[in-house]
């Protein structure tokens, strides 16, 4: 074949590529990144997490969100981002700070809400005290509910010696209907659960978390660290959708409420009742972080409590809590 | 020796994993079993220790529970495999009972006898009575016809035939039920314990499993293994003195 020829034939297909090139790399969107988000059921302090998911925060920012649970409580859900089931997850301050001490590499990189628990009891229950033999549920050992009632009971010179207590026995959804069949006489637990049996007219509630702690932290986000290091993007802009749900539910209520309802499956009475004891912030306090974990080992070493970590786990809590808590993202 | 062995491959599998909260050592579990040796015992047993106050808790119930079934299933198993009518109008209800697991009456446990020593011990009953029954209704209706017959021409009433010809015969297939019942019992009592308790073997593990002690956790497993063992062990004997009439192998 004479040059004369080819020459045509080369130009056409040069011509074909650098017509489908710009194609094949600008207009054909790129792969979304997956991250596997952990979260506990029922629970309306992770409505960030619904809301991000219904209204498509996390789609927005380019994530893919593989939903890992729910999970009845805390720690189970950190054994799972342990074993390496979950990259990113919503869970309680207390049980990432216990995970973190067992030594698993993991990160707390934002708030979800403050407050918004309460101890639950029966209606003619008037006092703590009057708890005394007892029984008296809370989620697994290890959840923030179960810290926050041996410090509660602590204020009240009492142990957890001193109630029939049955930690992790009974699902969260299931304690208001354990109250109302008179099978406990009181449990500590997250909203929407504290406003079931409240509005439901068997329950009140005895002692809100907030007056055990004023602003305490409650739930946070959470990432492996090995996650983090390869997906630093990923993971802010998880954060950043995080952050612009929060945005949403301060900012619309309403609509909020009914997107709570939808994923706790309970009606507007209750998550009305619910909604006025949860603070939705992102922000985190390495402080608050450090006297979580300081008053987990001094109820251990009191004997409030059976001791969960000791200062032997964590002998220097500063460099504990500088290594655990990262502010990166909330502040980008 | 395979014990050994059967030790030192977890030991460097264990290392190799490099996960303690999840996989421990062999090491960290005999540490643990120390700790839960001398720590405190739970209500109402403080003096024994965690581990043996536990253990004393769950074998308590599945004594109770394996009593109940013991009884129960050697009754109804006699008059079904004995008697006609029994078979026709009881086997029908068992038959649709029997394949539902024990773990699928957690709820109705709870909501039926509430928390701590009652579900536990339904949930332990109803896990081995089927094998008890069922074995005692099989060693009954294997009663070898010749030696009723034999029984009968000898003058005895069918009360006579029913204790001294009719359950002895069946009682190897009873002894059999009883060893598979306890079993079954025992292996429920994890399950029985996890939902409703807030002591015991099970009730252990699953704190320790959510404390992130993975050492504890497989303490308290072994634990229930040796128990197991030694329960097996002794029925096992038993049933040897009893049934001293076999020829052994």
């Amino acid at each position: 074949m004479s040059i004369s020829v080819r020459k045509p034939a080369f130009l056409v297909s040069a011509f074909i590529l650098i017509i489908l090139l710009p194609g094949g790399l600008g207009c054909t969107p790129a792969k979304a990144a997956t991250v596997r988000i952990g979260y506990l059921l029922g629970d309306l302090h992770q409505l960030p997490f619904f809301v991000a998911q219904d209204r498509g925060y996390f789609a927005d920012e380019g994530v893919n969100v593989e939903v890992a649970g729910p999970f009845d409580a805390g720690p189970a859900e950190m054994d799972a981002l342990a074993a390496n089931q979950l990259d990113m997850g919503y869970v309680g301050i207390a049980p990432s700070v216990l995970a973190a001490a067992r030594k698993i590499e993991l990160s707390i990189i934002a708030g979800v809400n403050l407050e918004g628990s309460a101890l639950v009891s029966e209606t003619g229950i008037n006092s703590v005290a009057d708890l005394k033999s007892k029984k008296v549920a809370t989620p697994a050992p290890g959840s923030i509910q179960y810290v926050m009632l041996g410090m509660l009971l602590a204020k009240n010179s009492l142990s957890f010696a001193d109630l029939d207590l049955f930690p992790g026995t009974i699902k969260p959804p299931d304690m208001p209907q354990a109250l109302q069949t008179g099978r406990i006489s009181g449990y500590f637990v997250w909203e929407p659960f504290v406003a079931k049996s409240v509005a439901g007219g068997y329950g009140k509630a005895l002692v809100e978390s907030k007056e055990i702690w004023p602003g305490h932290p409650c739930c946070v986000v959470v990432t492996r660290n090995d996650f983090a290091l390869k997906n630093d993007n990923t993971v802010a802009a998880v954060i950043r959708a995080h952050r612009r749900a929060i945005d949403f539910i301060t900012g619309n209520p309403t609509e909020a409420k009914a997107i709570a309802q939808k994923w706790t499956r309970l009606d507007a009475a209750v998550i009305d009742n619910a909604f006025t004891r949860v603070k939705y912030t992102y922000a985190l306090s390495k402080d608050d972080v450090k006297r979580f974990a300081r008053e987990i080992i001094s109820l251990g070493e009191s004997g409030t409590i059976k001791p969960i970590i000791t200062s032997g786990d964590v002998p220097d809590l500063d460099a504990f809590v500088n290594k655990v808590v990262d502010l990166q993202y909330i502040q980008r | 020796m395979s014990i050994l062995l059967f030790l030192i491959v977890w030991e460097v599998a264990a290392l190799a994993a490099n996960l303690p909260q999840l996989f421990p050592t062999p090491v960290d579990v005999i540490r643990a079993l120390y700790d839960l040796l001398i720590a405190p015992g739970p209500a109402g047993l403080p003096w024994a220790g965690e581990l043996w106050g536990n253990t004393i808790i769950s074998l308590w119930r599945v004594l109770v529970g394996f009593a109940i079934a013991a009884v129960s299933g050697i009754l109804l198993g006699v008059a079904i495999g004995w008697w006609r009518t029994a078979r026709d109008l009881l086997e029908p209800v068992i038959e649709i009972l029997r394949p539902i697991p024990p773990l699928a009456w957690i709820p109705l446990a709870m909501l039926w006898f509430g928390l701590g020593f009652t579900p536990a011990v339904f949930l332990i009953w109803l896990g081995a009575f089927f094998p008890i029954l069922l074995n005692t209704v099989l060693g009954m209706e294997s009663t070898p016809k010749k030696l009723v017959e034999v029984a009968k021409t000898l003058g005895a009433n069918s009360g006579q035939i029913l204790f001294k010809v009719g359950v002895p015969s069946a009682a190897p297939s009873i002894m059999a039920g009883l060893r598979i019942g306890i079993g079954i019992g025992w292996m429920c009592l994890v399950a029985a314990e996890l939902t409703g308790s807030n002591s015991g073997l099970g009730y252990m593990i699953m704190y320790y499993y959510s404390t992130m002690e993975a050492a504890k956790t497989v303490a308290g497993m072994l634990m229930i293994g040796i128990i197991g063992f030694l329960m097996f062990t002794a029925l096992k004997k038993a049933e040897d003195k009893l049934l001293f009439w076999r020829v052994q192998p």
